[in-house]
């Protein structure tokens, strides 16, 4: 089942970061069509939130047509996104799980990593996006 | 849909001291309403008046469409300050307690809800924590199957483990037979996520109320070059709350339908924000209007 | 609500069982001894007689009869008078159960109502499904039944237990006497516990209330044995032809309350042997009954008064 995690300090509206969630899920493979996302009322404790946040979150997912609500029986993954098989995905992750051993053994706090990564990121990723 | 707490000009008074100063209010049925105001405001009193422990010196309070008292108490749950429960009772007593005052009571609720959350039926109340006799005193009253749930700062001494467990109870309740809530603190940031409404009291009156939804797309900060002097700016209707320092002046405005002055740099409001803007505006407005 | 009282107030009963217990196995222990005596020194018999022969003869002035009666009267008299010396506890222990009723009003009246407030659980109590109304009268009504049962039992033990001595002293319209016999002690109970519940409402604070129960309870009681009692029923004037030395015995023999007295002129102070008509102002012994019916109305009425106080103050006042 998919558990949520929320940040209170992020700034991001709570329904956005449970969209956010849910659509990385979907994203990453964890959560495919035909899989049932926690009721409202299971997420709304669970987190200790209203309710209404969490329908407002799950109805922005079925207007981006990556949920269906189906009455009386629950919400349901119908999207995917098109990405590299799950294989692939792991051997990524892996070979990255890889580097940042490698990165702590050589010495680098958690902070200098971080701040590798994401300098590394802005410049391929601006690079990519502006290509 | 009909509102589940009205109150009219509702006043009460102590002596020389106003509790409660002519407040005037509408609550929707089904809303979460945090309701928040320093010490003294006049929070307790109000919930008071709404369940008939306390008989208003003026003014109207209706809940459920009825007088505070016997007739509504069986839809009303309760949750006093500091949550007083008899001392020497198992929850398991108080469940039997509450079945015997009560009509309609689900006393299989309370037995199959408190073991999940942690806390045993066969130990006294005083063997319990803090967070423990909180659980008990709102299963008590969700048991009794409420349309309107008050609690009156219920968060206070728990710790936030404590807190999160509460909330997730009630949120658990509230999700299931869309009760209408109100839940008093001195502190916003504790019920941020869980209400969608926003009632500031300060010195018995009615700062604001409204949806906290409709607050935060309606309220701004605008920071921008000092000076006390103002005059109109473009795009705000009210300015709520101004901090004036030499060089620069903090404004808490709420906006109207037109455009922003540009030359103003402007930041997203928080309700915390919001509840000490309006809490300050009070102090520098003049009492007036007191009949 | 039955099983709500039973609950909060099970403690207070087993105690106030126990406390019988106690009392039960004292009385029984010390009473039968008392009983014993009594019977074997044949006071049951010599008393009655004694007190008819002392009226027939010092009324006619029957002088062969006066020596005859002197006699069984003075044999009589020696019997009970030692009788009263040896058991002169059971006015000591009297004395300090006339407070018992008083304790039933600060242990059982006061907590009822301000235990709840000072808790503040009567926001819990008072928020459930049943009216303030109804929660007061069960409540009241429940304890003060169970109170009654004990006072009843305690009545019972303690008139068994004081019958001997009383009836040898002749002194039932005695101060202090009144009070521990018959059913007086009723209304005082009842009276206590709804002087304990009606300043515990009041007060909210379990401490002040029972300390005002105990002061108001001993000044009402006070004020009811002193000034009031002596006026339920208009005295009788009754004159007799009698040595007025003698005058106390015959209170002591008939149980009659004197309440004053005129001496004959004739009689000089100190002189002995002098007969002669003597007036007394008195309510006689068989008044007994009516003035312990009336002491008890009185309080019962006042306790009644103050539980309807107690109902409206909860009500209307507590808010």
């Amino acid at each position: 089942m998919l558990a949520f995690h929320l940040s209170s300090t992020s700034g991001v509206p709570t329904y956005v970061q449970i969209v956010d969630q849910v659509r990385q899920a979907i994203r990453l493979r964890r959560l495919e069509p035909g899989d049932r996302l926690p009721t409202v009322r299971e997420v709304a404790s669970a987190l200790a939130i209203n309710p209404n946040t969490v329908l407002k979150a799950y109805r922005e997912l079925e207007h981006e047509r990556l949920v269906e609500g189906r009455h009386g029986q629950g919400t349901y993954v119908v999207g995917s996104f098109a990405g590299p098989s799950p294989g692939t995905l792991d051997g990524l992750r892996a070979r990255l799980e890889t580097w940042v051993d490698r990165a702590l053994a050589a010495g680098l706090s958690p902070e200098h990593i971080r701040a590798v990564v994401d300098t590394t990121l802005h410049r391929l990723l601006d690079v990519e996006e502006s290509a | 849909m009909s509102d589940a707490l009205v109150a009219e000009g509702l006043t009460k008074r102590y002596r020389r001291t106003f509790a409660l100063d002519h407040c005037s209010l509408a609550i929707p049925e089904g809303a979460i309403v945090a309701l928040v105001g320093p010490n003294g405001a006049g929070k307790s009193t109000l919930l008071h008046c709404a369940t008939g422990l306390t008989r208003p010196s003026g003014g109207v309070v209706r809940v459920l469409g009825g007088e505070p008292g016997d007739r509504t108490l069986p839809g009303v749950g309760f949750l006093a300050q500091d949550a007083p429960l008899y001392r020497d009772f198992t929850a398991d007593e108080l469940l039997t307690m509450g079945n015997g005052l009560n009509r309609d009571f689900d006393v299989a609720f309370g037995r199959e809800r408190l073991p999940k959350v942690g806390v045993p039926l066969d130990r006294r109340i005083a063997q319990l924590s803090g967070g423990q006799r909180a659980q008990v005193a709102l299963c008590l009253a969700l048991a009794k199957r409420p349309r309107l749930l008050l609690l009156d700062e219920p968060l206070a001494s728990l710790d936030p483990l404590a807190r999160r467990e509460f909330l997730s109870t009630m949120v658990d309740a509230v999700a299931e037979t869309a009760m209408t809530v109100v839940l008093s603190s001195h502190l916003v940031t504790d019920l941020e996520r869980v209400c969608d409404h926003l009632l500031v009291l300060h010195a018995g009156r009615v700062q604001v109320f409204a949806e906290t939804d409709q607050l935060l797309a309606t309220h701004k900060i605008l920071i921008g070059p000092g000076g006390p002097r103002r005059e109109r700016i473009a795009g705000v209707d009210d300015v709520v709350h101004a901090t004036d320092a030499q060089r620069q002046s903090t404004l808490l405005v709420r906006l109207n339908a037109q455009a922003l002055e540009p030359s103003w740099e402007q930041r997203a409001v928080t309700l915390e924000d919001l509840v000490l803007a309006y809490l300050a505006a009070n102090v520098e407005t003049p009492p007036d209007n007191r009949t | 609500m039955t099983w709500l009282v039973w609950r909060q107030h099970r403690k207070q009963l087993l105690f106030g069982v126990v406390a019988l217990l106690v009392l039960g196995v004292f009385f029984v222990g010390t009473g039968g001894p008392i009983h014993d005596r009594f019977e074997r020194l044949g006071l049951p018999d010599c008393l009655p007689q004694t007190i008819d022969a002392t009226v027939v003869a010092e009324l006619f002035g029957d002088a062969a009869s006066v020596d005859d009666a002197t006699a069984a009267i003075t044999r009589c008299a020696q019997t009970a008078r030692a009788f009263l010396s040896d058991y002169q506890i059971v006015f000591e222990v009297g004395g300090l159960l006339l407070f018992l009723p008083m304790l039933a009003g600060m242990f059982w009246g006061a907590p009822l109502v301000a235990r709840e407030l000072e808790h503040g659980t009567h926001r819990l109590v008072w928020t459930q499904g049943t009216s303030r109304l109804r929660w007061a009268a069960t409540k009241i009504g429940l304890v003060s039944a169970a109170v009654l049962v004990m006072t009843a039992v305690f009545a019972g033990m303690l008139t068994w237990w004081i019958t001997p001595v009383i009836q040898t002293s002749g002194q039932r319209f005695d101060f202090g006497v009144f009070d521990i016999h018959g059913i007086v002690v009723f209304g005082y109970t009842i009276f206590a516990l709804a002087l304990g519940v009606f300043a515990g409402a009041v007060t909210g604070r379990l401490l002040t209330a029972m300390a005002t129960t105990a002061v108001a309870f001993l000044a009402t009681r006070l004020v009811v044995m002193l000034a009031a009692r002596p006026n339920f029923l208009p005295t009788e004037t009754v004159s007799v032809r009698l040595d007025p030395a003698r005058a106390e015995r015959w209170n002591l023999l008939h149980g009659d309350w004197i309440l004053s007295r005129q001496d004959p002129p004739g009689c000089a102070k100190g002189a002995t042997d002098c007969v002669d008509t003597l007036t007394m102002q008195i309510h006689p012994a068989h008044h007994f009954w009516t003035f312990q019916a009336i002491e008890t109305a009185i309080f019962v009425a006042l306790a009644i008064c103050l539980v309807l106080a107690t109902i409206y103050w909860i009500r209307r006042r507590i808010a």
